[in-house]
């Protein structure tokens, strides 16, 4: 680990000027879980860490009529255990509770984990299949962005050198829709995904789908949206053969690679299989 | 660089200081010879380094010394009272929880943290809590029921 | 008979300072002045060094000393002597991605980092073979001059006639086995402490499995003789096989505490725990059985080819100790074997925990269930008309004293509710039995004997000390050595303390390897005991008026069994040994078994073993044909185990056990490439974790051997050897597909069934 300055401000304005007086040679600390272990390796090697852990707002949640705003630095942890969470956006909850490790959850933080990129990143794909948003807060201005072109690539993100990302606004679910996260690894908990699949699904009382967000971790450079896949069951009558059909479909729009947690044919096969199985049950519901 | 930070670690205050590249860990082996906390990765996946940090349960190989100005720290040294062990201390070495021992500090930490969020879990609930800590000894067979039998007790 | 402290389920003597954190391992160590060292380790997979240059690094503030070859006698060093193969810094190769070629000490682990980068080297790549079968062509780059096609042991042996016997069979299946590459991941990483003294008395603390005999590794390596050099264990955290040969690291340490004049701490960093440090030997198992109609085994051939990897190790050890356990479970009369360890430029292999025996009982459980299935027969009853029995002499020439086998399997089977659960059983869910043998210590690891030797003193308070080479890596040998002593000695567990693994202190063991520790120091301990027993009992004799032979003990108190009965405490009788008869009480025990002649050098046959442990499982799956994943239902596990000197340590150990098995079967693998570990940490290398341990049912069996102390064999070791063939067979009862090659990942089983399902319908195709 190479040597750096550490700061602590306790505003947000304090974090960015900071940010600004580094000219984007300094990053910010979140929960570090990933941070401290890249600078051992020295893959990165800030001049300076602003730890911005003392910087109240961007802890809060706020609840508010169409939207949840969550602070960037809310734990995954609390996303996991918050009644506000666990009642409003349950899939967040859900989603939060299968992620790394009770220590690591304790730690890591929702933006810290939007920010860091990973391609298989849990929290990612419920995120967009809600159509969450992140305040990005800069020198000048402030700014908002949607989380689905967010990512560019493994490890890298819209966001600039000099920008803080201050909160993740998600929608409030539909309560007639349903949602779950379903993620393949090969021990029960604790993996880095192989698969992660966000299904948010809303059918009417014929069966009959409204509305469908199919979104994919870890079988791409950044989680995606399979639109073709959507496409094909909006509108029309949920059943055994279409929820298959779709399921092929997202196994024909992911483009997975092959590493040493799994080959790019069983990611591929994984996708469909956990599609239908998400979408079988997602339906049951309404059938 | 280092720092002045002020901490306190199983219940007394102390002033340090620290260079920015030490972590908690190094912290609580190195300057504060409390060497209960053991080193069996440092990146964050074994669990053998698990503190409790204000209350909740981290690797203390992840947390840099400088991040705990302030703060509050437990350690297992830091468990038992000065007349008896921790119940769940107790509880581990009566159901044969404890083979090499290196996991156990960051086992009964994990633990405790745990229980003290969750005083009735489930058996589920109580290994998915303590997921983040291996143990290549015992199969966790012994330490689940050593766990829940604290749990018991206390129904 | 009944026992007041043998049998019973005692918390280990070291429980509650490791449950409070006091118990102090390597790297809480600390001696003033003490220097962090690190070792720079070949990038390359097979090199020549051409030049290094430490100049630059030993200018940097804070290094006190650097050494390569030149600093050391360049002596190569092996398990076993006429193998020797490894230097502790070499100098004219590098034979492996992690080979060591200098090492620093510094004032702190940054500043020793820091210089490592600084060392220049020059190494001239060398064309590198990472596949035993290739490294054995011809034209494969040689990697130990000399070693032809790169074979680095070739073990053969025959017994009966192995042609007669497939002649004579009724059925001869033909299968290979193909297993994986784990890892020990002991939750301690390997380390040294180093201290020489003014008079040049090394002092060194080791994670060791083997403190005396790895005494004379570093003698030789070091050139200082025997009695000036001091193994210290401290408490470890694990060890699995991986710390019974001396390595590099221990070497390393030494020379740089010499050389700066200063302690010196190594400790592997994880990730060099995984690339650099000893693993199980990936085998190729080729295995042809006859068999006649009715089941009884007549003939089996078995050729295996181990990837040695860079260096020997135990390598040649593993392929002969895996063909004993081949041929010793079950009676074969014909019988052939081929083993070889050859050189690649991968990682190398070491002892690990069964010893060659998981990789092999793996080929022949699986391919006996195929027996079973192509006979027709029950494979528990198949198994049933073959196993070896108490008093029987394999055709490898084991002697059976006692065997339990029959017991484990019956009860196994039954407890496991197979038969009934198989009626109605739900799709996808399957169910498989192994059994496995393995040797309970074996002479030949050092020389042509198997010796544990231990002092057992007794203080004027009636207290007890031990003094024990054997080594507690954690599996809780202090524990069982106390309860054997303190039974002997008819004293309190609580009055007995026991002193082990310091070659200052304690006499001879020769290591804690091979499941030799129960039987071996547990005869040896009892001994000592029983020897001051006798001295106690003299005096207590004279007290009391009675003959000695009138005399038993038990908690504390001297007693005659006739009434009127009269008695004595136990710290009065040695208060008046020490100081009013002048007759201190203390006592030696030695042991060395089997008393059976050492097997033939050239045909190997012999018995090995003073006894043998036995075990069958169960496992119950259920597959999931859509991702290929396999959940474990249940495991239910009976061992023989002589007698349970203490059965909650039992049960822990074959639990253990039974999850690194299941680690074995389904998910554990360093995955090598060109010679590089990818998953060199806890991320990618997948151990279990709680969530992923099934319901284990344990069963003890005793069958109390007769030259055990107590009746007691050993059980730690091999408790994971049953668990994936068990596994393995249950997957092919559940989705009907034969998995050979480990691990079984749910990638592998997804294509299989792919492919079985592919065939099955060509198959349809054809017909129609």
């Amino acid at each position: 680990m190479k040597r750096f300055d550490y700061h602590r401000p306790e505003t947000l304005k304090q974090a960015i000027s900071l940010l600004v007086a580094y000219k984007g040679q300094a990053k910010v600390l979140a929960g570090g879980t990933d941070l401290i272990l890249a600078m051992r390796k020295e893959s990165v090697s800030p001049r300076a860490l602003i730890d911005l852990k003392d910087i109240t707002e961007l802890h809060s949640i706020k609840e508010e009529e169409k939207v949840l705003r969550i602070g960037a630095l809310t734990t995954i942890r609390e996303i996991e255990t918050l009644p506000l969470i666990k009642e409003r956006i349950c899939l967040l909850a859900e989603t939060a509770e299968v992620m790394a490790t009770l220590q690591v959850r304790n730690r890591a933080t929702l933006g810290g984990n939007i920010c860091h990129a990973s391609p298989a990143a849990d929290m990612v794909p419920p995120l967009i299949g809600l159509e969450g948003r992140v305040r990005i807060a800069g020198k000048d201005d402030e700014r908002m962005a949607g989380l689905e072109d967010f990512f560019l690539g493994p490890g890298q993100t819209k966001l600039g050198p000099e920008e803080i990302v201050t909160e993740v606004i998600v929608p409030k679910l539909d309560p007639n829709s349903r949602a779950t996260y379903i993620k393949l690894g090969p021990r029960k908990l604790t993996d880095l995904a192989v698969v992660g699949v966000a299904l948010i699904l809303r059918i009417d009382r014929q069966s009959r789908c409204d509305d469908i967000r199919i979104v994919m971790g870890a079988v791409a450079p950044r989680a995606m949206r399979a639109r073709e896949a959507e496409r094909k069951l909006v509108g029309r009558i949920v059943d055994e053969r279409l929820i298959s059909e779709v399921a092929e479909k997202a196994r024909e729009e992911a483009f997975p690679i092959t590493d040493v947690r799994g080959s790019e044919w069983y990611r591929r096969e994984m996708v469909k299989v956990l599609v239908e199985r998400g979408l079988r049950k997602l339906s049951i519901f309404g059938m | 660089m280092s720092k002045n930070i002020r901490v306190l670690i199983n219940g007394e205050w102390h002033q340090l200081e620290v260079d920015g590249k030490e972590s908690l860990l190094d912290l609580l082996r190195g300057q504060l010879g409390l060497t209960g906390t053991k080193r069996g990765c440092n990146t964050g996946d074994c669990g053998a380094c698990s503190v409790i940090l204000d209350g909740k349960i981290v690797n203390s190989c992840l947390v840099l010394a400088l991040e705990v100005d302030g703060k509050s720290i437990l350690t297992i040294e830091g468990l038992a009272s000065k007349d008896d062990l921790h119940p769940l201390q107790k509880s581990f070495v009566e159901q044969g929880a404890i083979q090499c021992g290196f996991c156990t500090s960051g086992m009964i930490m994990t633990a405790k943290a745990f229980l003290d969020e969750n005083p009735i879990p489930s058996e589920e609930e109580i290994k998915a809590a303590i997921a983040g800590n291996i143990c290549r000894c015992t199969g966790y067979v012994k330490i689940v029921k050593a766990i829940a039998a604290v749990v018991g007790g206390r129904k | 008979m009944s026992f007041s402290v043998v049998g019973k389920s005692l918390p280990r003597v070291d429980s509650i300072e490791k449950a409070t954190g006091q118990a102090k391992y390597l790297d809480d160590l600390f001696l003033p002045g003490m220097l962090h060292g690190k070792i720079l380790r070949s990038s390359l997979p097979h090199a020549r060094i051409v030049h290094i240059d430490t100049q630059k690094a030993e200018r940097l503030i804070g290094v006190k000393g650097i050494i390569t070859a030149k600093d050391t006698l360049r002596v190569p060093f092996s398990f076993q002597p006429w193998l020797r193969d490894k230097c502790a810094l070499e100098f004219e190769k590098v034979r492996y991605i992690g080979d060591e070629i200098a090492a620093v000490a510094a004032v702190d682990r940054d500043a020793a980092e820091e210089a490592l980068d600084l060392i220049e080297i020059e190494l001239e790549e060398l064309p590198a073979i990472f596949n035993p079968v290739e490294a054995m062509a011809p034209g494969a780059p040689e990697i130990h001059r000399s070693v032809r096609s790169n074979i680095a042991t070739k073990i053969e042996w025959e017994y009966g006639n192995i042609q007669r016997g497939f002649d004579e069979s009724d059925y001869i299946l033909e299968d290979r086995f193909t297993t994986s590459r784990p890892t020990h991941c002991s939750l301690e990483p390997h380390g040294a402490l180093a201290s020489v003294d003014n008079a040049g008395k090394l002092t060194i603390w080791m994670t060791t499995q083997n403190p005396h005999t790895v005494k004379d590794d570093l003698a030789l390596m070091l050139g200082i003789p025997l009695h000036k050099i001091r193994v210290i264990k401290p408490t470890m955290g694990g060890a699995f096989g991986s710390r019974t040969a001396m390595d590099p690291l221990d070497v390393i340490c030494a020379r740089l505490a010499q050389k700066c004049r200063k302690p010196v701490k190594i400790i592997n960093s994880r990730e060099e725990e995984f690339y650099a440090s000893r693993c199980r030997h990936p085998m190729i198992i080729d295995i042809k059985t006859g068999v006649k109609k009715d089941g009884k085994l007549l003939a089996r051939e078995v050729t295996v080819i181990a990837d040695n990897g860079a260096y020997n190790s135990h390598g040649p050890r593993v392929i002969g100790y895996a063909g004993k356990m081949l041929f010793s479970l079950y009676h074969i009369p014909h019988t052939r074997y081929t083993g070889l360890a050859v050189y690649t430029n991968n990682p190398y292999g070491g002892g690990m925990r069964g010893f060659g025996n998981p990789q092999v009982t793996f080929a022949s459980e699986s391919q006996l269930d195929m027996i079973s299935e192509r006979l027709g027969i029950d494979p528990v009853e198949l198994r049933l008309r073959n196993l070896v029995k108490s008093g029987d002499v394999t055709s490898t020439g084991a002697e059976i004293t006692s065997c339990g086998i029959q017991e484990c399997l019956s009860r196994a089977v039954e407890i496991s509710g197979w038969k009934a659960k198989s009626i109605h059983r739900g799709k996808n869910r399957g169910f498989g039995v192994s059994c496995m043998i393995h040797g309970s210590g074996a002479k030949g690891f050092f020389g042509d004997s198997n010796v544990s030797d231990s002092f057992v003193k007794m203080d004027p308070d009636g207290s007890v000390i031990v003094y024990s080479g054997a080594a507690d890596l954690g599996q809780g040998s202090d524990t069982v050595l106390t309860q054997i002593v303190a039974e002997e000695l008819g004293v309190k567990f609580e009055q007995v303390r026991i002193v082990s693994a310091d070659t200052e202190i304690t006499p001879i063991d020769y290591g804690s390897y091979g499941t030799r520790t129960t039987f071996a120091a547990g005869n040896a301990v009892r001994m000592a005991a029983s020897a001051v027993r006798q001295q106690l009992f003299d005096v207590a004799a004279e007290m009391l008026g009675v003959l000695p032979s009138a005399l038993l003990a038990k908690e504390g108190t001297v007693y005659t069994e006739k009434t009127p009965s009269s008695e004595v405490s136990i710290n009065k009788v040695a208060r008046i040994a020490c100081y009013s008869k002048g007759r201190p009480l203390a006592g030696r025990g030695f042991y060395n078994g089997p008393d059976s002649p050492s097997p033939d050098i050239s045909t190997y046959f012999g018995n090995t073993s003073p006894a043998y442990c036995f075990a069958a499982q169960v496992a119950e799956v259920e597959v999931d044909p859509e991702t290929g994943q396999v959940k474990i239902l249940n495991l239910v596990a009976a061992h023989d185990l002589g007698k349970a000197i203490n059965p909650m340590a039992a049960e822990g150990q074959i639990e253990g056990g039974i999850v690194q098995g299941i680690g074995f079967a389904l998910m554990e693998d360093l995955v090598c490439s060109k010679g590089e570990t990818l998953n060199p940490n806890f991320s990618d290398y997948k151990v279990l974790k709680a969530p992923d341990v099934p319901p284990i049912k344990t069963i003890l069996v005793e069958s109390n051997d007769p030259n055990g102390p107590f009746g007691a064999k050993g059980v730690a070791e091999p408790a994971l050897v049953p668990t994936t063939p068990a596994i393995a067979n249950a997957i092919y009862d559940a989705i009907g597909v034969r998995m050979k090659d480990l691990p079984i990942s749910p990638e592998k089983i997804l294509e299989s069934l792919k492919k079985r399902n592919l065939a099955k319908c060509v198959a349809q195709n054809e017909k129609v």
